[in-house]
């Protein structure tokens, strides 16, 4: 009889979120957002009493101006874009090493630190989960409730921090994996994984329900950007954590800021064809079929 | 066994009733109590001080010739002004003018040396005079990697210097990469300038049909349904439509004078022609003429402006019940044209209007509420007025409601909500003729043209031209006459395009972008093929309720490809699919099927 009126009531409440005219501005949509990788460009101008100095191999460009105000202005150096590697145990302990004398590294789960005893809560309101908040306590459980008028109407555990488990994965893994990202073929993501286990029996499978949390690096603050179901009631729930950027190997997945520096000429520089100043075709600029600096 | 089949059964029935996806909507608005400001009317001094907030919110009337709103037009190379315009034009535009006409049909015939030499001219006067408009093109070209090494850094200096030299282009297409780049308060500010030239160029009619740029695909297919309908007078349709006209079929007539009005239909505004349809029609009693005859007299389009007369059209059309006319009444009133100012009927028509579920009363009220115009000023009014219209699609409303964003009158600051709604109006500014050329080009079988002219319009941002650009270059290969760094483009130019255009569509709301970069890496083509990544880009299109993705996913789940071997969530997959589009009812019932043999026969077979 209860179940039977819990039944009605969710059907109702179901119906009621169906008809109700939600409304979402489209390009909101999606996961796969603004790479926070893309090269960011931007123009700095310095005065002709503090220009910019360049490197010997930065390329400038000369920009007149049709009012008379000319500027020179240096790209900013284009690095190759690196293929990142599978990164094995051996380079850790070497970078370790070598940074050691000047800054004590911190491993991931040291920086992440910082999140014990928080928890973050969210809904995805985009995707099927919509009717689904996800609550996830560091190093404690995760949750997928529902909540309605400030109470838990369901709940469902999805997995408990288990430490051994977490240990066991990582000294496979050298602490840092790394997921595929299709930007571009050479793109991807790195993240540090904890395991939950423990969770809800799943029916499907007879199995407790488990969650793998990966902590990725991303500005601008620490939140849940997705969950998503790998195989049946086992999950991977992502954590943005800019904390993370701080350890080496995440350092690469920060936002690149390429500045572009202009000098302004003093006004009677002639309009005339420096001789130095030449396009450089450089050919290293080139890329190849799917560039990740788009 | 009873509680878990009880769960089960639970589990099921809350499944099945899971909210639909939403079926994608081209825009809509979501604004929650969040957003709304707890602000009593503590405001009123700083708007009255902005001069922004110029005296044209009710606009239209005024209409600036395109080449003063959008410097560094193309128009000229593709509606060469019938009538002789003012003789002092720019001579010194014409090497401008002379390059990117080479551009244009270097592309038409894929004629590379042609192009070169065109790419010279144009960095010559971009670099030795600085030429802003010149600046704007070869940003392009740096941008898409023609003539020119593909080079970011290169494009964008190019057009931060040519937007500040006032090429409008440029400024779309800087605010266009600010945006991308989160800087948000740089894309903000651009974008507002935009906005209000776009706004600016708007009608004040009632509900004038949105000319968006139109999608020449559907899915993989050429959308044939839209692009008959802008084949302007090469249309049958339109032929049998201007038979009937000539016939005297008041109702056909009218729609004739729409069409050139507004310029629908692929045809070009003809604002003689829609006046003398126009009057025929009202000769024949056909009174919703009326009320654009009323607006006709009073822009002063195509006749000599007076306002007495559009008063009196206006009248006749509101005593027909043309609710609408009551704005054009409302706005005269206002401005005191051809009668004396007087707001408090300008607001007793708004009124009429609005209360006969007019969107453009709602926001005509909006503006008096808002500036204090006949009513005492009331900013929460004024924004639930403009949140009405723009749900009803008025254009103007969506700039006000960015204007507040902005500010953070009215409504909480958010500047990324403010570049979004900015965005959407600026993208209907005179530039976006740009799209009516393409497709005009496309419909006469000029690819290249076509292509060119949409990547010009996908780098100033707009995602039907990023989709428009991609689908050109998948489907005609190499017809489509894409130019890239030494000549013709490679077939790795060509695939590395298509995907950053496809990128940019996804990031923008296309699913079907999604999916296709999905299908790219799944299929390997013009990369190595890559399950995991296929999966990826699927998983991202299925958020955005693509149900092909969905299948996709199925499949991979079914076999193991890229994703975890799960015959449940195999299942889940298909079965979502399948709702969410009854057309793969056949595929979904096959896979559905080979599901369940796997399932019970697995042993026997794998």
């Amino acid at each position: 009889m209860r179940l039977f009126v819990s039944l009605v009531a969710v059907f109702c409440i179901v119906c009621s979120n169906v008809l109700a005219d939600q409304i979402f501005p489209s390009h909101v949509a999606g996961t796969l957002g603004r790479s926070s990788r893309e090269p960011k460009y931007k123009i700095e101008f310095h005065s002709e009493d503090s220009p910019y100095h360049p490197d010997d191999d930065q390329e400038s460009v000369f920009m007149p101006n049709k009012d008379g105000k000319n500027f020179l202005c240096f790209l900013p150096k284009v690095e190759k874009t690196k293929t990142l590697k599978p990164v094995t145990q051996q380079n850790i302990s070497s970078m370790i090493v070598e940074s050691e004398k000047q800054v004590k590294l911190k491993t991931p789960d040291e920086l992440l630190e910082v999140l014990k005893d928080r928890c973050f809560i969210r809904l995805f309101s985009m995707q099927q989960e919509g009717w689904w908040s996800y609550e996830f306590c560091y190093q404690n459980r995760l949750r997928q409730i529902h909540v309605e008028e400030d109470k838990v109407v369901q709940e469902f555990v999805l997995g408990v921090y288990d430490e051994e488990a977490t240990a066991a994965f990582n000294q496979n893994l050298s602490d840092i994996s790394s997921l595929k990202d299709p930007r571009s073929k050479d793109a991807s993501q790195r993240y540090h994984a904890h395991q939950y286990t423990n969770g809800t029996q799943c029916d499907l499978t007879n199995q407790p329900r488990e969650t793998e949390v990966r902590f990725v690096c991303s500005e601008p603050r620490a939140m849940i950007s997705s969950i998503t179901e790998l195989s049946t009631c086992k999950y991977a729930l992502t954590i943005q954590s800019p904390m993370l950027c701080k350890h080496p190997l995440f350092q690469e997945e920060r936002p690149v800021w390429h500045t572009i520096n202009c000098n302004v000429l003093p006004k009677d520089t002639k309009v005339e064809e420096d001789p130095h100043i030449t396009m450089i075709m450089d050919s290293e600029d080139q890329s190849s079929n799917f560039d990740s600096s788009q | 066994m009873s509680r878990s089949s009880c769960h089960l059964f639970l589990f099921l029935l809350l499944f099945s009733l899971f909210p639909f996806p939403l079926l994608a909507r081209p825009f809509v608005l979501v604004l929650s109590q969040d957003d709304l400001k707890d602000v009593q009317n503590d405001d009123a001094s700083p708007l009255d001080s902005d001069s922004s907030w110029d005296d044209d919110d009710f606009g239209g009337t005024h209409v600036k010739p395109d080449d003063e709103l959008d410097p560094g037009s193309w128009r000229r190379l593709f509606e060469p002004p019938t009538t002789l315009l003012s003789p002092s034009h720019d001579t010194s535009l014409d090497s401008y003018y002379a390059a990117v006409h080479k551009i244009i049909s270097a592309s038409n015939n894929g004629d590379s040396r042609l192009m070169e030499e065109a790419a010279a001219e144009i960095e010559t006067a971009a670099n030795t005079d600085g030429d802003p408009h010149a600046r704007s093109v070869l940003g392009f070209l740096y941008g898409m990697g023609m003539m020119r090494e593909r080079n970011k850094a290169k494009a964008f200096l190019n057009h931060y210097f040519a937007a500040e030299g006032g090429n409008a282009q440029s400024k779309m297409a800087l605010a266009y990469t600010y945006s991308r780049q989160d800087m948000h308060e740089k894309a903000v500010k651009l974008y507002a300038e935009l906005a209000e030239i776009a706004v600016n160029s708007f009608l004040i009619s009632k509900d004038s049909p949105v000319i968006e740029p139109i999608r020449i695909h559907n899915g993989a297919e050429e959308n044939k349904e839209a692009l008959k309908k802008s084949r302007g007078e090469d249309d049958e349709d339109f032929q049998i439509l201007e038979y009937q006209a000539q016939k005297g079929n008041a109702g056909a007539m009218y729609k004739m004078g729409l069409f050139y009005y507004f310029g629908l239909r692929g045809l070009r505004r003809d604002h003689t022609k829609a006046l003398m349809w126009f009057l025929k029609a009202v000769d024949k009693g056909e009174p919703r003429s009326l009320e654009l005859l009323g607006e006709i007299y009073a822009r002063g389009a195509g006749v000599e402006r007076n306002y007495t007369k559009a008063l009196e059209w206006l009248s006749l059309a509101s005593e027909h019940g043309l609710y609408s006319a009551y704005n054009g009444m409302g706005y005269l009133h206002v401005k005191g044209y051809g009668v004396e100012k007087n707001y408090t009927k300008a607001k007793e028509y708004f009124d009429k209007a609005a209360d006969n579920e007019d969107a453009g009363g709602h926001y005509n009220l909006g503006v008096m509420y808002l500036k204090g115009i006949g009513v005492k000023r009331d900013v929460k009014i004024a924004c639930k007025c403009f949140i009405v219209a723009a749900n009803a699609g008025q254009p103007k409303a969506f700039y006000q409601l960015a204007k507040m964003f902005h500010t953070g009158v009215g409504l909480k600051k958010n500047l990324p909500m403010a570049t979004a709604l900015y965005k959407l109006v600026a993208e209907r500014g005179p530039w976006s003729s740009l799209s009516r050329w393409a497709l005009e080009s496309y419909l006469k079988g000029d690819m290249g043209k076509a292509f060119l002219l949409y990547s010009r319009m996908a780098e100033l941002g707009y995602e039907i031209a990023q989709s428009n650009a991609a689908w050109i270059l998948d489907k005609y290969g190499e017809r489509s006459m894409c130019m890239g760094e030494l000549g013709v483009c490679t077939d790795a130019e060509r695939h590395q395009r298509a995907h950053s255009l496809w990128w940019q569509a996804s990031e923008q709301g296309n699913e079907h972008a999604a999916l296709l970069i999905g299908d790219a890496y799944y299929y390997g083509r013009g990369t190595v093929r890559d399950y995991e990544r296929a999966a990826e880009a699927y998983i991202h299109a299925k958020s955005q309720s693509n149900a092909q993705a969905m299948f996709n996913l199925g499949y991979m789940h079914e076999h193991g490809q890229g994703l975890p071997f799960d015959l449940h969530l195999a299942k889940r997959y298909y079965d979502q699919a399948l709702e969410l589009d009854p057309a793969a009812k056949l595929p979904v019932t096959l896979a559905l099927a080979s599901l369940w043999v796997r399932k019970n026969y697995a042993d026997s077979f794998l």
